[in-house]
């Protein structure tokens, strides 16, 4: 179940807030959030019913673990050791299993020859982001941080249905506090919340399938075997870069809209990130919740960068590397991984010789901060080429189509002015792909995003969330807001006919 | 509704706010009560208008509650939506017996033809361009679920029983189908409707129904679900009509030799593939024909199989580019999995199989000269037979028995069994050697398209 298609907007979700604030209108609070596990697992059944005996199993087996954790955290720290290590290993297995056995069974065939078979395993969906909670959950646990633990409480967490498939990377001190918590009904926030949901849907709608109409034709096209001309690559690679960006941050919306419906608050996603001057600031931009897992339960258990600046690039090329295996099962998203993994190096190798002989600004300062924001995204797209490409040929296909390695053609658009000259041969009309994606690109890059719209911050730090009313928006409702945010749903409502899915759907 | 109105009375104070927000929100006159009233109306408003125009319009026959001469009974739009179409006819009609097959099908079947028509059923055509097996089998379980069925006829093509992926056309929706006609599967049914009705493409081609309302065409589509051929293939548009039948017969065959072997052209892949999630059916072409022989039986519905009988030439370029075999075999995997259900199901007849896929007085029709308009007689091209043959099909299964009460006998088609498959295929191969000696101008041709095609793209 979409959350842009009619059955969740118009069933299901208006039944579950139903429910919720009928339950909650006569305190029936504890209640109210059984309710909200239920919708979840419904929701999450709504795919394939039977996976949902997947994540009632982990879910049980994580909790029950915890339990054994906290039990044991302080009495023997060596056996609270092992059942960490244990709960790791079964949920990175359910995980591996799911998401990589076929890889891995196909390329041991490439490299030795063999021919072991494996029927294909369907991956279920959004078990690459609630293993990551859970994961961090029993890390949490096991440390010390958590105190007590609540099987409604950790069942809502894991399931909570507006992050379970794609996100955010929910932190425990970041709902869990907010479930026991009995907030009161607030109008303000639903209309907060609604009007986050239609930007998102909009987005979605709107923006990320218009950018898919003009990218995967592109792509699949150079899957196929042809040799994309420059402009036809160069389309293609900006077209996704833009789906890909509004797709995502389009589901994080949503999903903070969703929460917000239910008095909940989510943690923000995506902070603009094509307007990043640089690599570093581009991991403090997008995917945060991705990013801020990899930090605390990745980077830094590798060591950080306590153990000087050489050791420092490695944790950081690991760290990036298990990111992008983490976001598919394919060589390119190693490639990707890997892309990004340098481009920190670099960047941060850059900043230390900056420091090191002082320099200030090498130029002009808008001229280096455009210099600085083009470079980043240029670098950024080149590792979208990898992130969409089918396989690494299809990749340096494109990419040397971007360097004008495979020539240059005019669209069919143009064409009939210059009939002399070369047409490109490319699915569809480069020079309009390429105007759309540069039009979509030129708003995420310069218009405000959604939060700034909306005055929205977040919480900047877990512990703020177990505090009532500390995140407080400062949005407010007027009639044009009204009117924008009615026009919004209108257009996203009146676009479903049109075939879409999201992009992180099967992560 | 007066606190929709009022902006500093009542006013609901949200989590946590600050005094100084709380004041600013009262100067600014508009509570959350009244924004989300204002939203939820203008979303109402805006999508009930818009639901309410394209039902009157109804530009893709799903309801006919408002259809007029001279404002919406030209339909252009169903055209690129068959399938649409098909669903929601269905839904009107109510059918008794279907038949469910592509696009030959879709222009062959009369479902007024005398023979089946006179068994005093509803009967529709259920075929549609380009239909797979896979939909085949949801549009048979939507029209079960809109009225039990009691007879079925799956007319299949010799590329539908193979072990090919179960898949669907981009243009299949499921959620436009019925599956078991319960109380979700209609109320999902019902988001569909809405859905379609406040779409902006609907409403856009509702707006080229109107425009189209003096265009005076006749419909190609009939309401019992055939496509008018005659119709169809004499528009000024069509390649039938401004290159002739024989010009045309012939460009349908340098196309189907691309369908043949486009698959086969090499591409360049990296070794190294990204693999995901596999994407397609776990379910093959010939699973989805077994899925529905078991639903036909477990509902009792009367289920005739049909191979239908395209052109000889389609039989020699199916030679030609190498898949002679898969063609027999598809057609022993049928005779089995029907053997397999008589065996599982002794005390019910036996579900038929007819192949009229063979060389035959009808399919070896020779071709018209080259440069003129004459028709032939059974084919509007290599593909699509004619209506004429359709009715020999349907009397064949419908009419007198063969050989008793006046029904001649003829070559045009067999039933096949498991007693007769062998000696059926070999007769095949015998009657494809006489064909070859008749028309070796014709074969000479078709292996001169096959071969430049494999040339061009490189394939072995």
């Amino acid at each position: 179940m979409l959350f842009n298609s009619y059955t969740f907007i118009f069933l299901f979700l208006p039944l579950t807030l139903a429910l919720y604030y009928l339950l909650r209108s006569v305190d029936l609070h504890r209640q109210s959030v059984v309710l909200l596990v239920l919708a979840s697992l419904l929701y999450y059944a709504w795919w394939d019913p039977k996976y949902l005996l997947l994540i009632a199993f982990l879910i049980v087996f994580n909790y029950f673990l915890a339990r054994g954790l906290l039990a044991s955290r302080n009495t023997t720290p060596i056996c609270a050791k092992g059942l960490l290590i244990s709960g790791l290993a079964v949920n990175l297995a359910f995980l591996c299993y799911y998401k990589y056995a076929n890889f891995v069974v196909d390329n041991v065939n490439w490299l030795w020859g063999s021919q072991l078979d494996l029927a294909a395993v369907v991956l279920p969906i959004g078990i690459s982001f609630f293993t990551f909670q859970k994961i961090a959950f029993l890390v949490d646990v096991h440390q010390g941080k958590v105190r007590q633990i609540n099987f409604v409480d950790f069942l809502l967490f894991v399931t909570f249905f507006p992050q379970l498939i794609a996100g955010p990377i929910v932190h425990h001190s970041e709902v869990m506090p907010q479930f026991n918590r009995a907030r009161a009904f607030s109008l303000h926030q639903c209309a907060l919340g609604l009007t986050f949901f239609a930007i998102g849907l909009c987005k979605k709608m709107l923006l990320a399938d218009t950018a898919a109409q003009f990218a995967t034709p592109q792509f699949q096209a150079a899957a196929g075997g042809m040799h994309l001309d420059f402009l036809a690559a160069w389309s293609g690679a900006l077209a996704y870069s833009a789906q890909l960006y509004f797709d995502f941050s389009a589901y994080s919306d949503m999903a903070i809209g969703l929460g917000q419906l239910f008095g909940i608050d989510l943690p923000l996603n995506f902070n603009s990130p094509y307007k990043a001057h640089n690599i570093i600031d581009f991991w403090r931009r997008w995917h945060m919740t991705l990013s801020r897992f990899l930090r605390d339960y990745l980077y830094i258990p590798l060591g950080g960068n306590r153990n000087g600046p050489t050791r420092r690039h490695v944790n950081l090329f690991l760290t990036m590397l298990l990111g992008g295996i983490w976001h598919g099962a394919g060589w390119t998203f190693v490639v990707w991984g890997a892309l990004h993994g340098t481009y920190l190096g670099i960047n941060h190798a850059w900043n230390a010789f900056k420091s090191a002989l002082t320099l200030g600004r090498l130029g002009p300062p808008r001229l280096t901060a455009l210099g600085a924001r083009l470079l980043t995204f240029a670098s950024v797209v080149v590792g979208w080429v990898f992130f969409r490409a089918d396989d690494v040929g299809t990749a340096l296909s494109i990419l040397k189509g971007m360097a004008g390695g495979n020539g240059f053609a005019l669209p069919t658009s143009l064409h009939v002015l210059a009939v002399d000259l070369p047409a490109s041969q490319a699915p569809v009309d480069s020079g309009f792909a390429f105007a759309v994606a540069a039009a979509f690109l030129l708003l995420a890059m310069t218009a405000p995003n959604s939060q700034e719209l909306l005055g929205y911050s977040g919480c900047r730090t877990p512990s703020s969330y177990a505090a009532a009313g500390s995140c407080p928006p400062t949005w407010q409702p007027s009639w044009h807001w009204a009117l924008y945010t009615g026009t919004l749903l209108v257009v996203s409502l009146t676009m479903f006919s049109r075939v879409s899915e999201f992009i992180y759907f099967q992560f | 509704m007066r606190d929709m109105l009022t902006s500093s009375v009542s006013m609901e104070i949200p989590y946590g706010d600050s005094p100084t927000v709380v004041r600013r929100r009262a100067r600014s006159g508009y509570s959350a009560n009244a924004y989300l009233w204002s939203v939820l109306l203008t979303v109402a408003t805006t999508l009930f208008v818009l639901a309410a125009f394209n039902f009157v319009v109804d530009p893709y026959a799903m309801f006919r509650a408002f259809d007029r001469p001279g404002f919406n009974d030209q339909k252009p739009s169903v055209y690129n939506r068959v399938r649409l179409l098909k669903a929601y006819e269905v839904r009107r009609v109510q059918p008794e017996s279907i038949v469910l097959g592509s696009s030959r099908s879709h222009v062959a079947f009369r479902p007024n033809q005398e023979d089946w028509a006179g068994q005093g059923m509803r009967t529709y055509n259920l075929a549609f361009d380009g239909a797979l097996t896979k939909e085949m089998y949801f549009y048979l379980l939507h029209a079960d679920a809109v009225h039990s069925l009691r007879q079925v006829i799956l007319s299949l093509d010799t590329y539908h029983p193979t072990h090919a992926p179960g898949l669907t056309r981009p243009d299949f929706d499921a959620s436009v189908l019925l599956s078991d006609g319960g109380l979700m599967d209609r109320v999902r049914l019902g988001l569909t409707d809405l859905r379609i009705l406040t779409s902006f493409g609907t409403l856009a081609d509702s707006i080229n129904t109107v425009r189209a309302r003096h265009n005076g065409e006749p419909m190609w589509l009939a309401p019992d679900g055939q496509r008018r051929a005659e119709v169809f293939f004499h528009r000024a548009s069509e390649h039938y009509e401004t290159l002739g039948p024989r010009a045309y017969f012939d460009e349908i065959d340098n196309l189907e030799v691309g369908f043949k072997l486009e698959w086969r052209i090499p591409r360049a892949r990296n070794h190294a593939a990204k693999l995901g999630p596999p994407k397609s059916d776990p379910f093959t072409s010939l699973d989805y024909i077994r899925k529905i022989v078991t639903f036909c039986r477990d509902h009792r519905i009367g289920l005739t199989i049909v191979l239908t009988p395209a052109h000889a030439h389609q039989l020699e370029l199916t030679a030609a580019t190498g898949d002679w075999p898969a063609l027999e075999e598809g057609k022993r995997e049928l005779v089995e999995l029907l053997a397999n259900d008589a065996r599982q199901h002794p005390d019910q007849e036996p579900i038929p199989l007819y192949d009229f896929s063979g060389y035959s007085q009808i399919t070896t029709e020779a071709l018209p000269p080259k440069g003129t308009q004459t028709e032939m007689e059974f084919y509007w091209d290599s593909s699509h037979f004619k209506e004429n043959v359709g009715d020999r099909i349907l009397h064949r299964l419908f009419g007198p028995p063969v050989g008793a009460g006046g029904a001649p006998a003829d070559d045009f088609g067999v039933r096949l069994t498991p007693g007769n498959i062998d000696q059926v295929l070999a007769d095949t191969r015998q009657q494809q050697d006489v064909y070859r000696r008749r028309f070796p101008a014709d074969i000479e041709a078709l292996h001169a398209i096959v071969g430049a095609y494999k040339e061009t793209n490189h394939i072995r």
